[in-house]
């Protein structure tokens, strides 16, 4: 805050008037707000999305990500919404403690933040599986050199995958204890390192997709004469069906994986000062960066699909096929090998291992947090809220969250146990609880609602509803999906066990800490109950 | 004894109606009010010549289209902490162009409201044995002093030492200096010599509580968002706001110095928390008056044990 002499109008909303009062501050402009849900939005996934599309025969990727925009905007719209009702909630853990129960709040939070610990370890494992890997794999063909070929091989072994995430974790749990102000420096000029190594991406793909860069021969060149034709033809010997057309079954089956990518955007925290307002510059930022981020991946999608030939690509990534190389078809890889150059490799794998790293962070930012508030709260040892004051940041929940997201790689790294979108069902379930509250919150916090920037109506309806409605019918059909997908899902038993038992633990959590706090003669029940007026 | 404190209801109905009945909900002996008690803005509703009514509120265009809902706009507005006033657009038109009528407006309609909570109070606690105490904040205007020590129910310790049950607490509504220029933004050394005079008269410094409203330096309870010269909150790459301590230094080397049982404050409402600066335990509840969310603590405290028990809620 500024303690300058210096004392500027106090802003004000139209038709209003205010006095020089503190606190009073300028709301977060639309440009802003986009630019901030940008960061969240997890483009890189793109990198496994497409090569996952194969195992759905029929589907198209990008009808696929367009129609779960929808989804992903009426989502986006509920936690906005919610925003601008309870603006220093921090997310869902008090707007759902308020409006239903507090337990409902804490088990919600508490499956939420067990799934951000099991994604900040697995995004390290991303970073060996999906960035180092493909970059080592690719590097090791244009310098020939089997050196960068072993440490290709090393990112795709068991102990590989854990070393990296666990240097991941160690990295992020060193950089956070030390305070954030570094850690977001180091973000930010990353993030222009991303825009400049995504945007070279793109025009490598383009100009691979339009013909001016020859892919097979490209490929040809690093895996042999004739590899790029093999690809399709061992396919097709295999018995892989290239030519499945569009259907729209498969398309919607294929949604939970660009959902995973696109849904994320609503965790980040809005700010918004005291002279409230209808923040349509704040949804219409959070609903442009969706927008613009799922257009990205269908731009990525559409041009390596493009770039390299569509029964090229699903030959490629088909479980019948043969990929020539010590990774897998990945669109990074795609692109690196049509660039051609060692050097334009690195570059455009940059964007890849960047954003990839800094979703680990953010994880590793929510959970962190949320632990806080337990021990704020009184639901966690106090503990778990101590805050250095030398650096303010938590150590003992950046520490915890580490623990457990270094336990939970573990299991990911040397085991079959858990996938990709393990966690993908706990957390939907928990947007899917916000989705219906928030649906039904104009009708029971009627009073509040009314009060609030977040009465909006389309037609008569509350647009809360509406978007609660929407997101609500999306995120029940991607949370089964998830749990009955075969292909690649998280139908393990122990993927399913665990979802439920986090569910159980949090519930029991929840009712030992309330027990043990009633022992010590405070009532946990009027933590969050509203104060009856006469 | 049990306390329940809270802070920075900034002319919120709805927040000054649970904190006097916080005392029966949450079983307290006393409630006690840390400052900024008085509102930020003023919504007129705009009175056509033909008898309808129109206002801005919270950014949307609201059309009353009978006095039932009229009434409720206006009691929308008192919960949030805003001051309805009717008016004409023509005299709309005048207050918008004259900063001097806009103040006197202010003044009328605080003090208005100031007064009518001191009669509530007096109404709704005149049966209950509750000690209730009430300061006023960096925000408040001093005439608000005058109608608050001519209360019988209410107490003001402005710079005073009152007993409570065993304990000793004082009350300090001036602040350091922020950028908005508030009544009772002071310099440091001025703030500190105002603490040293309260400080002077207590017997007791292990039982005392220092309620002052601005929260000690470099504590997780006074982290407020960075702003830039147009009081634009100053972001970080992730979309979060960029946080610094913005509480009193002299705060803080007094509670250092004398080591109180207790400080509580409020005026940073994004940093509600419990937190240990020395042996002291400080507190903030922050606040969500706009939300007509009433955030505050309660202190399990007795004169032999000392602090048993804290509990931030939301009621």
């Amino acid at each position: 805050m500024s303690t300058s002499g210096t004392s500027p109008a106090p802003p004000t909303a139209a038709g209003t008037f205010t006095r020089k009062s503190s606190g009073l501050v300028r709301q977060v402009g639309t440009a802003d707000t986009f630019f901030y849900g940008m960061m969240q939005i997890a483009v890189a996934y793109v990198v496994f999305i497409v090569a996952t599309w194969a195992l759905y025969p029929g589907s198209s990727m990008e009808l696929a990500t367009f129609i779960v925009l929808f989804g992903a905007i009426a989502l986006g719209l509920v936690y906005a919404l919610f925003s601008s009702v309870y603006p220093r909630s921090g997310g869902e853990y008090v707007f759902l403690s308020r409006t239903t129960h507090p337990g409902v709040g804490f088990v919600s939070s508490f499956v939420m933040t067990f799934w951000q610990s099991y994604y900040f370890g697995v995004n390290g494992a991303f970073l060996a599986l999906f960035g180092l890997g493909p970059l080592f794999a690719v590097l090791g063909l244009q310098l020939d050199s089997s050196a960068l070929t072993d440490i290709s091989s090393f990112f795709a072994k068991d102990y590989g995958i854990f070393l990296t995430g666990a240097s991941v974790v160690l990295f992020f749990a060193v950089i956070q204890s030390r305070g954030m102000k570094l850690y977001f420096t180091i973000q930010k000029h990353a993030s222009y390192v991303v825009l400049v190594s995504l945007g070279i991406t793109l025009l490598v793909l383009l100009l691979t997709a339009t013909g001016a860069i020859d892919f097979a021969s490209h490929f040809d060149k690093l895996a042999g004469s004739g590899a790029y034709d093999r690809v399709t033809a061992d396919a097709t010997a295999a018995g892989a069906n290239l030519h499945p057309g569009t259907k729209l079954g498969p398309t919607l089956e294929f949604m939970i994986w660009p959902a995973f990518s696109l849904f994320f955007a609503v965790l980040s925290v809005s700010f918004s000062g005291e002279i409230k307002n209808v923040k349509r510059g704040q949804m219409i930022g959070i609903t442009s960066a969706m927008v613009v981020s799922a257009f990205l991946l269908i731009a990525l999608m559409f041009l390596g699909r493009k770039a390299v030939g569509t029964e090229w690509l699903l030959a490629a990534t088909s479980p019948d096929g043969s990929f020539p190389l010590d990774t897998g078809a990945f669109i990074n890889v795609l692109a690196m090998m049509a660039g051609g150059n060692w050097f334009l490799s690195i570059v455009e794998d940059l964007w890849v291992i960047l954003i990839i790293m800094f979703v680990a962070g953010t994880t590793l930012v929510y959970s962190s947090r949320a632990m806080l508030a337990w021990g704020l709260d009184g639901m966690a040892p106090e503990r778990l809220s101590a805050v250095s004051e030398k650096r303010h940041t938590p150590g003992v929940a950046i520490a915890t969250t580490s623990l457990l997201a270094l336990a939970l790689l573990a299991v990911f790294s040397f085991t079959d146990e858990f996938r990709i979108l393990s966690g993908l069902g706990g957390m939907g379930a928990t947007f899917f609880v916000a989705c219906v509250i928030g649906a039904v919150f104009p009708y029971i916090k009627r009073d509040t609602f009314e009060a609030s920037p977040a009465a909006i109506r389309w037609g008569g309806i509350p647009l809360m509803t509406i978007a609660g409605t929407v997101g609500a019918i999306f995120l029940g059909y991607l949370v089964t999906r998830s749990f009955v997908d075969d292909a690649f899902g998280a139908t393990s038993s122990t993927t399913i066990r665990t979802n439920i038992g986090v569910l159980v633990v949090g519930i029991l959590w929840y009712l030992v800490a309330r027990a043990v706090r009633a022992k010590e003669g405070v009532d946990m029940s009027k933590r969050f109950a509203e104060i009856p007026v006469e | 004894m049990r306390i329940y404190f809270a802070s920075d209801v900034h002319g919120s109905n709805r927040c000054w109606l649970k904190f006097l009945a916080a005392a029966r909900f949450y079983e307290a002996d006393a409630i006690v009010m840390g400052g900024d008690i008085t509102g930020k803005v003023v919504v007129p509703i705009i009175r056509e010549d033909d008898g309808t009514t129109w206002a801005t509120f919270l950014g949307i265009r609201r059309q009353p289209k009978d006095q039932a809902e009229l009434d409720r706009l206006v009691k929308q507005i008192d919960d949030t902490g805003y001051y309805s006033v009717e008016m004409t657009a023509a005299e709309y038109a005048e207050h918008a162009a004259d900063p001097a009528k806009v103040e006197a407006l202010f003044r009328r309609l605080v003090l208005e409201r100031v007064q009518r909570w001191i009669e509530l109070a007096e109404e709704r606690l005149a049966d209950q044995p509750t000690r209730c105490i009430v300061n006023a904040g960096n925000d408040d205007f001093f005439e608000i002093d005058e109608l608050l020590d001519a209360s019988d129910r209410i107490e003001h310790p402005e710079g005073r030492v009152v007993e409570l049950d065993g304990l000793e607490l004082f009350a300090i509504g001036f602040a350091n200096e922020t950028p908005w220029q508030c009544p009772r933004d002071i310099p440091e050394a001025e703030l500190r010599a105002r603490i040293d005079a309260a400080a002077a008269q207590v017997n007791d410094m292990e039982r005392a509580l220092f309620t002052i409203h601005v929260p000690p330096f470099d504590t997780e309870l006074d982290k407020a968002p960075k702003l830039d010269e147009e009081l634009r909150v100053v972001m970080t790459p992730m979309g979060q706001p960029e946080i610094v301590s913005v509480g009193s230094t002299a705060v803080r080397e007094a509670i250092l110095e004398y080591q109180p049982l207790m400080g509580l404050h409020g005026h940073i409402h994004e940093s509600p928390r419990v937190a240990k600066l020395g042996r002291t335990t400080v507190l903030n509840p922050g606040s969500e008056y706009g939300e007509g969310v009433l955030r505050g603590a309660l202190i399990d405290c007795d004169r032999k044990r000392g602090v048993k028990n804290t509990l931030l809620v939301t009621g």
